[in-house]
C-alpha cells in the first residue's frame, strides 16, 4: 500500500502559497471545490499530499483535511498589515480549532522577521514554527519540508 | 591613440598603470594635483580622466572644480577611491563622474576594466561616420522625425532607452514602418511616442523596405500628437511619473481580480509609473488606464501617504490590537496539547474517508504520523 502524509497549505494568495510545491513537482495542482491538490511522488511507496486551502472563514475544508494532515504551513506576508490580520485570523483558527501542528512560513527573511517581533518585544529565535523560504531554491524548499517532519516526529 | 590622465598623489600608482599598457595605443599623462590637471586640459583634451583619491571630500573638490573646465562635457571622468558609502558614491555619479570603482583592485581587473573603456570609446568613434546620436530630452521623436522629413533622408531612427528598445525606418523622408516590441507599424510609433528619456541614433543608410504604414508623414504624426494628449491626460491624473508608489498596507490582495494581479504586484517594494509602462508589453495606454484605476481607488500610494498610513498603523499597534495577536502566536510555543491525542487523531484508516468532493484515488491510503516513518519520508525528500 502507497504511504502517504498529508500536508495542508493556507496563504491568503493565490499563487504564492503554491511555490513550494512547484518547486519539487512539475506535476500540475488539481482543482477541487474549495482547494488544490498537488501530489508530490517521492518513490514507490511514498508521496506527500498536499492540500491549498482557501484562507475563507468558514470552509468546511478545513475540517475535512486539517485534522489528518500531518502539519499546516501558513503562508505569512510580514509586509502588509491586512494580510497579516487575516494570516493572524487563520493562527488564530488553527489554534482554537484543531491540534494539528502549524507552522508559519513568510516571505521574508527568518532574520527580517525576527528583528520585527523585537521591535515589539517578542523573542522568536528559537521558534521552530517559523521557516526559513526563500521561495526561490528548491534545496531551500526540501529543507522547508524536513524542518517540518522533524518538529513534527519530535513533538 | 586613446589618451589618459591620470590624477594621482601617487605617482607610483601611475607608473605601474603605465607599465602595464603598450605605449603604441595608450598615451598616460600624470597629474599630481588638480592644479597640475587643470593646466594640462587648458591645452589637452585626453579621452579619459582618471582620478585615484581615497577621500571623499577630496574627491568631490577635484570633481568641482574638473566640472568648470570649459567643455568638460566630453570628459570622461573616472573616480577610483575607498569603499564610500552609497549616498557618497551617488553624489560622485551626478558630480559628473562616469564611474565609482572602489580601490584596492588586482592590476588583471583594472586591465579589463579599462580595456573595456578603451573598447566602448573604439565602438563609439567607428560609428560616428555614419551615426548621429543624441537624448530624447533634447529632441523627441516627433522633432527628429520632422527634421529626417524636412530632409528627405533614409535612415533608421534608433530609440533606446533601460531595457527597451525599438526603431523607425524613414525612407527619403517618408515612414515607411516601425517595430517596438510586439506592435509594428503605427502601433509601434505610438507606444513610443510617449518616451520623455532615453537615447536616439540616427543611422543614415541606404536599404530597400516596403512601405508598412499606409498613413503619411502627417497623418502619422497627427495621431502621434492625439495620442501624446491622451496620455497627457492620464497622467494628470497620476503622481509624477518617477515618484515612487506602493501597495497600500490595507489592501485585500484576496479580492483583486486575476487579470489585474500582476500589475498591482509589480508595485510590491515600491515602483513608478516610469518603470511600470517599461515593465509590461501591454499598449502604454492600457497600462495607464490600469495604474489610474489603482491610484484612484487607493491601492497606490506615494511614499508619503504610505508612511502616514504606517504611522497611524503601528499607533495602533502600540495600543495593544496587533501586538495581542502576535504575542498569542509566538508566545504559545510552550502549549500543553496532549500529542497522544494529537496522534490519534491524525491516525486513521480508509474507513474515515468521507469526503464526497476528493475521489477515492486521492485519499485511498494510510496517513502515517510514527515518527520513524516520518524521518523516512524526510530522507526521501532529501534525495528527490
Amino acid at each position: 500500500m502507497m504511504n502517504i502524509i498529508e500536508i495542508a497549505i493556507i496563504g491568503s494568495q493565490k499563487t504564492d502559497k503554491e511555490i513550494l510545491f512547484s518547486l519539487l513537482s512539475e506535476d500540475p495542482l488539481r482543482n477541487f471545490q474549495g482547494l488544490k491538490f498537488g501530489n508530490l511522488i517521492l518513490d514507490n511507496d511514498k508521496s506527500i499530499h498536499f492540500y491549498f486551502l482557501n484562507q475563507e472563514k468558514e470552509s468546511y475544508m478545513w475540517d475535512l483535511i486539517i485534522p489528518h494532515s500531518v502539519a499546516v504551513i501558513v503562508v505569512c506576508d510580514f509586509d502588509y498589515p491586512q494580510i497579516l490580520n487575516e494570516n493572524l485570523l487563520v493562527i488564530e483558527r488553527l489554534e482554537n480549532s484543531y491540534t494539528t501542528p502549524y507552522f508559519i512560513c513568510p516571505f521574508q527573511s527568518k532574520e527580517n522577521i525576527i528583528e520585527e517581533m523585537e521591535r515589539f518585544g517578542i523573542d522568536i529565535k528559537n521558534d521552530n514554527r517559523i521557516l526559513e523560504f526563500d521561495h526561490k531554491g528548491r534545496d531551500n524548499a526540501k529543507k522547508v519540508l524536513t524542518d517540518v517532519l522533524s518538529v513534527v516526529a519530535n513533538e | 591613440m586613446i589618451d589618459t590622465l591620470v590624477i594621482s598623489k601617487n605617482r607610483t600608482i601611475f607608473d605601474e598603470i603605465n607599465v602595464n599598457f603598450p605605449s603604441s595605443s595608450y598615451n598616460f599623462e600624470f597629474a599630481e594635483s588638480i592644479e597640475a590637471a587643470l593646466d594640462f586640459l587648458d591645452s589637452e583634451g585626453p579621452d579619459f580622466v582618471f582620478v585615484i583619491e581615497k577621500d571623499f571630500e577630496k574627491i568631490t573638490e577635484i570633481l568641482e572644480r574638473l566640472g568648470k573646465v570649459e567643455g568638460n562635457e566630453s570628459l570622461a571622468i573616472i573616480c577610483f577611491t575607498s569603499d564610500l558609502s552609497k549616498e557618497q558614491r551617488i553624489f560622485l555619479y551626478k558630480a559628473g563622474s562616469l564611474d565609482v570603482i572602489t580601490m584596492p583592485m588586482l592590476k588583471d581587473e583594472f586591465k579589463m576594466l579599462y580595456e573595456k573603456y578603451c573598447n566602448s570609446l573604439r565602438n563609439g568613434k567607428e560609428k560616428l561616420g555614419s551615426v548621429m546620436q543624441g537624448k530624447l530630452e533634447d529632441f523627441n521623436i516627433i522633432d527628429l522625425v520632422q527634421s529626417l522629413e524636412d530632409g528627405k533622408k533614409t535612415a533608421i531612427l534608433k530609440l533606446k532607452r533601460i531595457g527597451d528598445s525599438g526603431q523607425i525606418m524613414i525612407k527619403d523622408g517618408e515612414i515607411y514602418s516601425s517595430e517596438y516590441r510586439q506592435f509594428r507599424g503605427l502601433d509601434a510609433i505610438l507606444n513610443m511616442i510617449g518616451w520623455i528619456r532615453g537615447d536616439f541614433y540616427i543611422e543614415f543608410i541606404d536599404y530597400d523596405i516596403e512601405k508598412e504604414i499606409e498613413q503619411d508623414n502627417q497623418e502619422i504624426l497627427m495621431e502621434a500628437v492625439h495620442r501624446i494628449d491622451e496620455r497627457a491626460s492620464y497622467l494628470k491624473q497620476l503622481p509624477p511619473v518617477d515618484d515612487i508608489l506602493l501597495i497600500a498596507p490595507n489592501l485585500d490582495m484576496q479580492k483583486i481580480p486575476d487579470k489585474d494581479l500582476k500589475y498591482i504586484k509589480s508595485f510590491h517594494g515600491g515602483n513608478t509609473i516610469y518603470q511600470f509602462l517599461i515593465n509590461f508589453t501591454l499598449d502604454d495606454l492600457k497600462l495607464l488606464d490600469i495604474a489610474v484605476k489603482f491610484h484612484s481607488k487607493k491601492m497606490l500610494l506615494t511614499r508619503e501617504q504610505f508612511d502616514a498610513f504606517i504611522t497611524e498603523y503601528e499607533a495602533e499597534v502600540e495600543k495593544g490590537g496587533i501586538l495581542g495577536s502576535f504575542s498569542k502566536m509566538f508566545k504559545k510555543n510552550g502549549k500543553s496539547k496532549d500529542s497522544k491525542s494529537i496522534a490519534e487523531r491524525r491516525k486513521r484508516d480508509k474507513t474515515q474517508i468521507i469526503n464526497p468532493n476528493l475521489d477515492d484515488q486521492i485519499r485511498e491510503s494510510v496517513i502515517l504520523v510514527d515518527p520513524v516513518e516520518l524521518n523516512e519520508f524526510k530522507q526521501k525528500i532529501e534525495e528527490i
